[in-house]
């Protein structure tokens, strides 16, 4: 199980909105290497991970994904406050806004809702390593 | 054959002081590498109650930190011994910010009133 902190891992505060910023920070969330997809890689690989390190590693990073996806959407939500119809449309955000408002929801940059098919989980440890590492790799 | 244990180099990983491996998101050295030569913003609270919750997450940091490095080196006696000191750092935090300014987990609730509802929550701008 799970229990909620009611804290970030690392402090954010976002004085200045920035609709452009959010655009391309939320696939961070939502996109294909993004914190939602880590951290649901990891926890769904450690099952049968075979060796008391690969678990334990497994479940204690799947975990601080979680608190990395609170904190990108964290940036998110406070770079879009108070933003006006306008300042939406000028950063090419408005079928963004048509859908879920300002409200959070797990996209990539281009606007493609999350899909679990971008992370592999193959009962296989050394296949679902390579493709932590590689998804990992993918954001530095 | 257990390949996680050096049975002829002490294992002694250079580490980073804590705040220093908060503000790179790293506590060892020989696992950081800067991004394109840009420089981290040096974190300043800006009123007590960010700096009692940034001294928490300072020391949450780092014991998280030896606790995925453990994860992997669990015999590591020196390790361990840094990773009690500093969850015990953490436990200070902890309570300290917890007295000043509430809960941070429900079970920690200890007035006549349910504070937990109250904010700020995290990502709101505190």
């Amino acid at each position: 199980m799970w229990i909620y902190s009611k804290k970030l891992q690392y402090p954010i505060a976002i004085k200045n909105k920035d609709l452009s910023m959010a655009k391309y920070i939320i696939t961070q969330f939502g996109g294909p290497n993004g914190e939602l997809a880590a951290s649901q890689r990891y926890l769904a690989q450690r099952y049968t991970m075979p060796d008391d390190q690969g678990k334990a590693l497994l479940t204690d990073i799947g975990t601080e994904e979680l608190a990395h996806m609170e904190m990108i959407c964290t940036i998110v939500y406070q770079l879009t406050s108070d933003v006006s119809i306008e300042e939406i449309k000028a950063a090419g955000l408005q079928s963004y806004y048509t859908d879920h408002g300002c409200g959070l929801f797990p996209v990539d940059a281009s606007g493609t809702p999350f899909n679990a098919i971008c992370f592999a989980s193959l009962g296989d440890p050394v296949a679902d390593i390579a493709e932590s590492m590689a998804a990992d790799g993918a954001i530095l | 054959m257990n390949y996680n244990v050096n049975y002829f180099t002490p294992n002694q990983p250079m580490l980073f002081e804590p705040q220093e491996a908060l503000t790179l998101g790293n506590l060892f050295k020989n696992l950081y590498m800067s991004y394109k030569g840009f420089s981290n913003y040096y974190l300043q609270p800006s009123n007590e109650r960010q700096k009692a919750l940034l001294t928490l997450q300072i020391y949450e940091f780092v014991a998280h930190e030896l606790n995925l490095y453990l994860d992997l080196y669990a015999d590591d006696e020196a390790m361990l011994q840094l990773f009690k000191e500093n969850t015990k750092k953490a436990h200070e935090a902890r309570k300290q910010f917890v007295e000043m300014y509430g809960e941070i987990e429900v079970r920690e609730t200890n007035g006549m009133h349910f504070d937990w509802i109250e904010g700020p929550w995290p990502w709101e701008f505190q």
